[in-house]
């Protein structure tokens, strides 16, 4: 920040003014957009723009063969009134989102705190074992062999040996049990950025704010955490909160996988699979649209609402 | 609190590394199969070679050589013919020929054939023999003689650099050959015994396509132990010390199998030939070079007498934690003992193999002139060490049945089985297996390996010595033992797969440095950085050359790159000579509808999935084909089933490529041993059920709804494919009866069926009629126990059998409507559909990738034409033509999730099948209605031939 030792000594606020309109402040702005328009040019082409021809695409009939033809509001009707399958993946979407959501979210707080009293090597190892099944991609295939259906699964043969069951449970095709399977599995691979982000955080508290609560009275690590701990992890939080929740409404991969495309009675659609099945197998790219045109609608509203819920907790101005 | 935090924290960690170490301990295999091999035939009887051997341990070797005229023989039971040579070739499968044998006192002898292939497809033939009318010992029926197979050693380019896969043919040259063990157990060619006098060698043929030309009985030479052959050449005349002969591994002269084909290498910048960018075939083998029994075979010219050794650049790593074995012939000889078992270690990178070793190799005395060199998949000391523990996991296998006869599979953990006194033998069995397989552990801890490969047997050790302890825990761990026994077994099995690649090989003079194996760090970074930015430039989706998109037809191939370069193959041989049209063939995954969406699609698109042409059809995607004048006559090649789910509307969207229907496969072995007949009628099934599980077995159903609807005279559609006729009885009926196969009679909704097939566990099942190939390839040791045959009928009012099965889809060939020259692209749907076309592709294709690639046209007399044996094709054909195939409209998809729904409330929730089909019915209908009305009003009208 430059000021000019001129007439007397200015205050702060006037050397900021003056720096703002000053030729120095207007091309450090210029370089900040030039090293921005990469980032800025993808951005709009493969985020931006997709999402606006999604909103346009909403209000047609398109099949990818022939050009789309104008539907008025008929597919945002037709969503509400008369499908069925969307009001279930619906359903189904905000029990996961509800459940493995914050369960996830909270998870990954809470191993990132234990974690964080260990050694820097013992952590950065447990830190990499709790984050490899969000690395490594597909590993939660191998759940399809725990939950095999054949009764030499794993947990099938487990049960019969114990002889719990005579018949082996169909666990990722019968629709009382899939649902909870497929939660469980999303919550184990819930340790994801959100929990980088934690660690980080953790760490760079500042240490002296723990001195000073020590001193001022501070009982014991449960005031801890929510006086000083917390309120310094903002950001963090924040963060977390977006990627964690609102990852959990786009759940589709790992339904897919373990439950099939589509699942039984659907009882493992969500919304995402629902748009899938829809765009893909039935060739309808306009509905396909709308549904996720309403996904991104609910996603920005639960952005919103926990930013403010956060906002709370962490007296964040 | 920090305290506890911190002890939890710990705990945390320990409990994870408690659980990781455990799964290191846990069966290594467990995840994979559940395969037990049974090593021999018939399940209950078993004379190995090594007890044959054992049992004829006195007999002295053979004297000389008795040479027996092929034509000479006393009887055969089919006809076969005498050419001027004195060779004979046999007209049928299954024939006997006898021959007469006289010696004058015991002898062994091992029976060498000189053969060769009469025609130019011949890939193997399979025999057996039988001394004075037996089977002498198990594995005497399962011979297999390799027709080697040559190609072409230029290799063309297409136009833009890469290299095309060469032609190949069998060679009609004739090669003899001992009969060995084809399954890797036995290093050395079987000794056959013959008494005194005079007996009766019966040559049985599987299959045809040779001709045998000289039959010999002699015994193996004794090999030389290396000392003995440095010192037979010690000292001799070396001028050879400065000279090297190169031999690029993927230029042979001959090989044993015609899918050893040469490999596109573009990893190293150290294989020679090599390039960055294009594709060059530079080395040969992989996981096509792994069966014990394959060769591959070189000539080589020796420029000087002298003394070389052997370097190989080779790569291993396929096979972690053993070595891969090679068998090395000069001249047809193996020069000493120590070369049957060349050994590679594993390693992800290049290796350069010398043999013998780095610091006292081999050295070979070549003199000048021209020589070969062949390379054989062999098992070296690991056949030995597969044997035993085979023996071991036979009886173990013995026992585990013997054991479930009293417990069943699922014993009751609270009673007390007493399986010390019920079952006889137990403890014995326990102990001999244990030491045999302690045996061989140890044998192989000392050579030094360990780690994931000894693990299978060390759990097996530990669980057998747990049940020696406390044989009262035997039921409760009933499940692991079996899977234990499994996963052993599976790993003797794979242990005698021993796949290797090659890129050169160098004999060296004693001057002559070693060549390094990888290239220095510069080359390779630089042909890395190469290779990454000529893929930006090289387009390696297209095949072979490229011609002017504009005036050529493009056809997309959805499947591989075997597939999608052998037609490209056949349409430069075939096609474009014989039209005068290019086509340049491009390998894709999927993008059909987005291409074509953005104008960039093809004209032509082959291996469709069979749903996607009434689906695009419906849309105005494609071309309609009956409008063609030679329609009429293309559609004559198929049965008119295959055709049925290309209809839309009155027009025919799409030619058949392929077709898969179920049959019935039984374990013929097994049901012989039970005294049933496999089922002809579902009342016959119902009857088996019963026995079948009776000795904890089961039957393996898949989907059949539709086959049971088609025999009970219903159908999916109405007449105009707006309803389903799911309301009929027809349709209740087969529901139920559906349904009922689990939920009343205890069929497994989920099983694999492979593995269950191969132990005997489910030895009737329906299912694709390719599963026969799966068998043919993987289960060796079961090879001449299963059949196939009709799937169960339905009896009608009339008293015959309907044996109507409905088919499960397959692929086919589509134009699109962007096509801008549709005449030209009709023509060559007509050619690539035609008889010739179609056998050609299966022929090559099959060439190419070994029997499993065996391709299932749905050009009937192209099937005739396919290497299967004439008794399976007759099976087939005969199922084939009760074949009807489901019509596909718009709303498909949804009827089989909804059936698929129904189905599953009927399992899960036991409601009744009646009622839940009328109600997901309804569902089904709801849907097809709206698709309908969707086609109607916002599709455009159909284009006729534009």
């Amino acid at each position: 920040m430059h000021y000019r030792r001129g007439k007397g000594i200015e205050t702060m606020h006037q050397a900021a003014y003056k720096y703002a309109l000053s030729k120095g402040k207007r091309r450090d702005t210029r370089d900040a957009y030039l090293m921005l328009l990469p980032f800025l040019l993808l951005f709009s082409f493969f985020i931006v723009l997709p999402i606006l021809s999604s909103i346009f695409l909403g209000f047609t009939y398109f099949d990818m063969i022939q050009m789309p033809q104008f539907l008025g509001v008929k597919n945002y009707v037709r969503m509400f009134l008369d499908d069925d399958v969307f009001l279930k993946a619906l359903s189904n979407t905000v029990v996961f989102a509800v459940i493995t959501g914050p369960i996830g979210y909270m998870s990954c707080f809470i191993f990132a705190w234990l974690i964080n009293e260990l050694p820097p090597r013992v952590r950065s190892v447990l830190t990499f074992i709790f984050y490899v099944p969000t690395i490594s991609g597909s590993i939660y295939i191998m759940w399809t062999y725990i939950f095999s259906g054949d009764s030499y699964g794993l947990i099938n043969g487990v049960l019969r040996n114990l002889g719990l069951i005579n018949k082996p449970i169909q666990f990722l095709t019968d629709p009382k049990y899939v649902l909870s399977v497929i939660m469980l599995v999303q919550i184990w691979m819930s340790l994801g950025t959100a929990f980088l982000s934690f660690i980080a955080g953790l760490q760079n508290v500042d240490k002296q704010l723990y001195e000073a609560g020590a001193i001022d009275g501070i009982r014991n690590r449960w005031q801890e955490l929510f006086y000083i701990t917390l309120p310094s992890m903002g950001p963090q939080l924040q963060f977390g909160a977006v990627m964690q929740i609102g990852a959990s409404f786009s759940v589709s991969q790992i339904a897919i996988a373990l439950a099939g495309f589509p699942s039984t009675d659907n009882a493992a659609t969500t919304i995402v699979t629902h748009i899938m099945d829809v765009g893909n197998l039935r060739y309808e790219m306009g509905y396909a649209s709308a549904i996720s045109v309403f996904l991104f609608a609910i996603m920005l509203f639960t952005n919103f609402l926990l930013r403010n819920i956060l906002r709370a907790v962490t007296k964040d101005d | 609190m920090r305290r506890i935090r911190k002890i939890s924290a710990w705990l945390m960690v320990f409990s994870i590394c408690f659980v990781l170490l455990a799964q290191a301990r846990a069966s290594g295999e467990g995840m994979e199969s559940f395969a037990a091999a049974e090593k021999s035939g018939s399940a209950f009887s078993r004379y190995t070679y090594e007890m044959y051997i054992s049992d004829n341990g006195d007999v002295p070797k053979g004297a000389g050589e008795i040479s027996i005229a092929p034509d000479s023989y006393v009887e055969a039971t089919g006809p076969v013919e005498t050419d001027e040579e004195k060779g004979i070739t046999w007209a049928e499968e299954f024939t006997d020929i006898v021959y007469e044998v006289t010696v004058d006192r015991d002898s062994k002898y091992a029976i060498y054939l000189e053969y060769n292939a009469t025609a130019e497809n011949t890939m193997f033939a399979e025999m057996a023999v039988l001394i004075n009318d037996e089977l002498p010992f198990d594995g005497a029926d399962k011979f297999m003689l390799r027709v080697p197979w040559v190609m072409d050693l230029e290799f063309r380019s297409d136009s833009r650099g890469n290299h095309l896969m060469p032609a190949q043919r069998a060679d009609t040259a004739p090669v003899s050959a001992p009969l060995a063990d084809s399954e890797g157990l036995y290093n050395k060619p079987y000794e056959f015994v013959f008494r005194a006098g005079t007996n009766r060698l019966t040559i049985r043929a599987y299959s045809k396509g040779i001709r045998i030309s000289k039959i010999t009985l002699k015994s193996p030479a004794e090999s030389i132990w290396y000392a003995e052959y440095e010192n037979a050449h010690k000292g001799k005349q070396d001028k050879a010390a400065d000279k090297e002969i190169y031999i690029d591994a993927e230029k042979p002269l001959r090989k044993s199998d015609s899918s050893i084909t040469p490999l596109y290498e573009r990893g190293s910048a150290a294989t020679e030939p090599n390039d960055p960018v294009k594709m060059l075939l530079n080395t040969i083998g992989g996981d096509k070079w792994q069966l014990p029994g394959q060769w591959i075979e070189y000539s080589f010219d020796v420029p000087e007498t002298g003394y070389y050794r052997l370097n190989l650049r080779c790569k291993q790593n396929l096979k972690n934690g053993l070595p891969t074995i090679r068998r090395m012939y000069i001249d047809g000889e193996v020069p000493f003992e120590e070369a049957e078992s060349l050994a590679v270690p594993f390693s992800i990178r290049w290796q350069m193999l010398t043999a013998g070793g780095k610091d006292q190799p081999y050295w070979f005395y070549l003199e000048k002139g021209t020589h070969t060199l062949r390379l054989e998949v062999a098992t070296g000391k690991y056949g030995e060490i597969a044997r035993n523990v085979l023996e071991a996991v036979y009886d173990l296998n013995a026992l585990y049945r013997e054991i479930i006869m009293i417990t069943g599979t699922s014993p009751d953990i609270y009673r007390d089985y007493d399986l010390v006194k019920s079952v006889p033998g137990l403890m014995d069995v326990l102990e001999s297996s244990r030491k045999r397989l302690q045996a061989e552990l140890d044998t192989m801890v000392a050579a030094g390996e360990k780690g994931s490969e000894t693990a299978v047997i060390e759990d097996l050790l530990v669980q057998i010595r747990d049940f020696q302890k406390k044989p009262d825990t035997i039921p409760k761990a009933l499940e692991f033992f079996r899977s234990n026994i499994s996963a052993v077994s599976s790993w003797v099995l794979n242990l005698n797969r021993q796949p290797l690649e090659i890129d050169y090989i160098v004999f060296q003079g004693r001057d002559v440095p070693d060549r390094k194996a990888g290239g220095s760090f510069f080359s390779s970074l630089w042909y890395q950085i190469a290779s990454i930015l000529g893929s930006f430039v090289h387009d390696y989706n297209v095949i072979g050359d490229v011609y002017d998109k504009n005036d050529s037809l493009n056809v997309w191939v959805f499947s591989g790159r075997d597939q999608a370069q052998t037609i490209k193959q056949l349409i430069d041989e075939q096609f474009t000579s014989q039209y005068r049209i290019n086509v340049n063939v491009s390998l894709v995954q999927t993008g059909l509808i987005e291409a074509t969406l953005a104008k960039n699609g093809p004209d032509i698109a082959l291996f469709a999935g069979s749903g996607d042409p009434v689906n695009l059809a419906s849309r105005g995607a494609l071309v309609e084909l009956s409008q063609f004048d030679s329609f009429e006559e293309v559609s004559k090649r198929f049965y008119p089933s295959a055709m049925e789910p290309y209809k839309y509307n009155g027009g025919v969207y799409a030619l058949p490529l392929t077709q898969h229907f179920p049959m019935l496969f039984y374990r013929s072995d097994i049901f012989a041993e039970l005294g049933i007949e496999p089922p002809r009628t579902w009342d016959d099934l119902y009857k088996l059920i019963n026995i079948i599980q009776g000795r904890n077995m089961n039957i393996g159903m898949p989907d059949i709804f539709a086959t049971l609807l088609y025999q009970n005279g219903g159908r999916y559609y109405n007449d105009d494919l707006s309803a389903t006729e799911f309301d009929t009885p027809a349709a209740s009926n087969a529901f139920t009866q559906w349904t009922e196969f689990y939920s009343m009679y205890g069929l497994p909704l989920t099983y694999d069926l492979y593995n269950r097939f191969r132990t005997g566990e489910m030895p009737l099942a329906i299912a694709d009629y390719t599963f026969y190939t799966q068998l043919y390839v993987a289960a060796p040791e079961i090879r001449n126990l299963w059949e196939m045959t009709l799937v169960p009928g339905t009896v009608l009012e009339d008293g015959t059998i309907n044996n109507t099965v409905v088919g499960g889809g397959g692929q086919a060939a589509i134009i699109m409507h962007t096509c801008k020259n549709k005449e030209a692209a009709w023509t060559f749907l007509d050619w690539f559909t035609s008889d010739k076309a179609q056998a050609d592709y299966g022929n090559l294709i099959e060439a190419r990738l070994g029997v499993i690639g065996r391709y299932p046209t749905a050009n009937k007399e192209a099937f005739k034409l396919l290497p299967t044996s004439v008794k399976l094709k007759n099976i087939i054909i005969e199922q084939w033509e009760r074949v009807e195939e489901l019509p596909q409209i718009p709303a498909s998809y949804y009827v089989s999730r909804n059936l698929t729904n129904a189905f599953r409330r009927v399992q899960y929730y036991y409601e009744n099948p009646r009622h839940t089909l009328h109600i997901y019915n309804r569902y089904i209908n709801e849907e097809i209605k709206r698709k309908r009305e969707e086609m109607g009003r916002y599709a455009l009208s159909q284009r006729k031939g534009d």
